[in-house]
């Protein structure tokens, strides 16, 4: 055992009893600005929006075959395209038809197919359909880092957690940013990460193959401490970081700490108590189909949003469930039939509870797929699915200052590309900033010797889909 | 505070070790770092971004790093181990003992009073807990 010592005297103790004035050498380093980086702030003006509710399809969704619907392609069935080579990620072949049937909805006609039968049905009038959506590569690292990040490749913040260091937390006992799966998209945490900003703003990841609610947030509850013991050992623990704070007044770190303690205790209760679905009603529970998982993740979104959670990003699945590079008539299907129900009761559940005008939802995948089937690696198997698309895909919104009912830009005429007003992904970055009150351009974090932005030096905001 | 707890490893080169394994006693430079899934904890601490080269690393004070502090199993077991290690004496030489390992110091005569106070109600793991919690020890003067 070691021998028991004392320290002679701290450096702070040194300084202060080595004459007039040294000790306040020490003073500049402990004045460094601790602050409270989720602080709420203002954005640069008045936002329509104040919530993202992200419902990401991941894998990739198809749009001829959901929300861009192309008579064209019907008639060139089995057919060879006539376009240029478009590069994809795997060999193609001739036209696939879609074998969904589309439907037009609502006041606005908006075109859908049956994969979302019931989300277009009862809010066809509040959606505002992007088909002109691009991106860079066929690939879903790169593509689901582009979506999240605004880069393919390098570390950069996810929007989610630039969102969070341009407006801080209204809620300060519950993380600003939530991400919602079962399981991991691909590129994992690199979707929600905050790379060069202070690790606070990175998202706050959730499980939800766990159905507990107290497994879902790290180190939520004290498995072996009653929380009435928690209190006393609080109790006792500021009054001893009290004694010490009186000889240290400057240090703003200190009274930081202490805070820090407060809100985690309250943050015990109200992030449990936010993930609860239990405390909603049954009516509320079936509408949203909370028994199964897709279900649960959009209601456990809107009690987050809320309660001041600014970015909500719910994933379909593991790694890429869209992804149907094969059988995509019963894939879809079944996605569909997962997705939609939950998807429409959220939107209703928001408009009803007046919450759909200043939460922006967004619902799309990284990126699409081709017209043209894809054809299985070493033609082990008849073709029946599609591959990858960047070229062109589909991404709506709704809420939060959108217009409703209507469909923006254009594909070509069997889906493949993006022709009339095209939107990248960059673009659709910019618009969804301004919509929660930022200028892209404005929005920065000096970082390596220059100032970072999520848009970088790309986007525009598309002021067409603005209400 | 696995110093504190007397039961550090400090065993150096070789493999990693995952970091979150109860069992792991090496310093937390022996860390296994996978880039793209760094462990939470890792992250609640600011610890630097793996992507690219890190000048400076940020310092922030959070909820979530009291969270660990006052419900892991990391911390749980520390304050575990430094309960054990003073775990024979009278209260008073007890939490002397424990003052000293832990901040350096003999606790004043309000803090050893506060102390008493608090281990005749409560397990010892748990005032150690707290010991292991303050700023003290957490900030260099």
């Amino acid at each position: 055992m070691q021998q028991p010592f004392q320290l002679p005297l701290t450096r702070r103790d040194a300084l202060r009893s080595m004459g007039t004035g040294l000790g306040l050498l020490a003073l500049p380093g402990l004045l460094e600005a601790a602050g409270n980086p989720l602080a709420p702030k203002d954005p640069h003006f008045r936002p329509r929006a104040k919530h993202i509710i992200h419902i990401y399809l991941n894998g990739g969704p198809s749009q001829v075959d959901t929300w861009d619907p192309k008579p064209e392609l019907t008639k060139f069935g089995g057919k060879k395209l006539p376009l240029t080579n478009l590069t994809t990620e795997r060999e193609t072949g001739v036209a696939l038809a879609s074998p969904f049937k589309f439907k037009q909805h609502g006041e606005s006609g908006l075109w859908c197919s049956d994969v979302f039968d019931k989300t277009a049905s009862q809010h066809a009038d509040k959606l505002c359909v992007i088909r002109s959506m691009h991106a860079n590569t066929p690939n879903h690292e790169q593509s689901m880092r582009l979506m999240n990040t605004g880069d393919e490749r390098l570390s950069r913040p996810s929007y989610g957690s630039w969102l969070t260091y341009g407006l801080g937390s209204e809620n300060q006992n519950l993380p600003g940013f939530v991400t919602l799966c079962t399981g991991l998209p691909v590129a994992d945490s690199s979707n929600w990460r905050s790379a060069f900003l202070p690790g606070i703003y990175q998202g706050t990841y959730l499980d939800t193959r766990k159905k507990e609610v107290e497994k879902l947030i790290a180190n939520i509850r004290n498995p072996k401490i009653p929380q009435a013991d928690q209190r006393k050992q609080l109790d006792l623990l500021a009054t001893l970081n009290r004694r010490h704070q009186k000889d240290r007044s400057e240090d703003p770190n200190l009274e930081a700490r202490i805070e820090s303690f407060e809100l985690a205790y309250r943050m015990q209760m109200e992030a449990t108590d936010a993930l609860d679905i239990s405390r909603e009603t049954k009516e509320t529970q079936q509408l949203y189909g909370a028994d199964k998982v897709h279900g649960r993740q959009l209601l456990i979104a809107r009690r987050l949003i809320e309660r001041g959670v600014r970015v909500v990003q719910c994933y379909h699945g593991d790694v890429q469930p869209w992804d149907s590079h094969g059988d995509i008539a019963n894939a879809h299907k079944k996605l569909g039939q997962e997705a939609d129900g939950p998807i429409a009761a959220l939107i209703g559940d928001l408009d009803r509870l007046g919450l759909l005008d200043e939460t922006l939802i967004i619902c799309g995948g990284e990126f699409g797929r081709t017209p043209a089937v894809e054809i299985p690696i070493g033609r082990s198997s008849p073709p029946t699915g599609r591959d990858h698309n960047h070229h062109g895909f589909t991404v709506w919104l709704a809420g939060g200052g959108v217009k409703g009912g209507m469909a923006y830009g254009n594909t070509d005429a069997f889906g493949y590309q993006a022709v009339e007003n095209k939107v990248h992904v960059h673009d659709l970055h910019a618009t969804m900033l301004h919509l929660m009150g930022f200028d892209h351009e404005r929005l920065t974090y000096r970082h390596a010797g220059r100032d970072f932005s999520l848009t970088d030096v790309h986007g525009r905001v598309v002021k067409d889909l603005l209400a | 505070m696995l110093v504190v707890g007397g039961k550090i490893d400090y065993t150096m080169f070789g493999r990693p070790t995952t970091i979150t394994d109860l069992a792991n006693f090496r310093r937390t430079v022996y860390a296994f770092v996978e880039r793209q899934n760094l462990p939470d904890v890792i992250q609640t601490f600011d610890f630097a971004n793996a992507d690219t080269s890190t000048a400076r690393r940020i310092n922030t004070t959070v909820p979530q790093q009291a969270l660990f502090a006052m419900n892991s199993q990391f911390v749980s077991q520390a304050a575990q181990l430094l309960a054990d290690r003073f775990g024979k004496g009278t209260s008073e030489e007890r939490i002397t003992g424990i003052y000293q390992a832990a901040l350096g110091r003999s606790p004043s005569a309000e803090e050893m009073q506060l102390g008493k106070q608090f281990v005749k109600q409560h397990a010892w793991q748990q005032y150690t807990q707290i010991i292991l919690m303050t700023n003290e020890l957490m900030f260099l003067d």
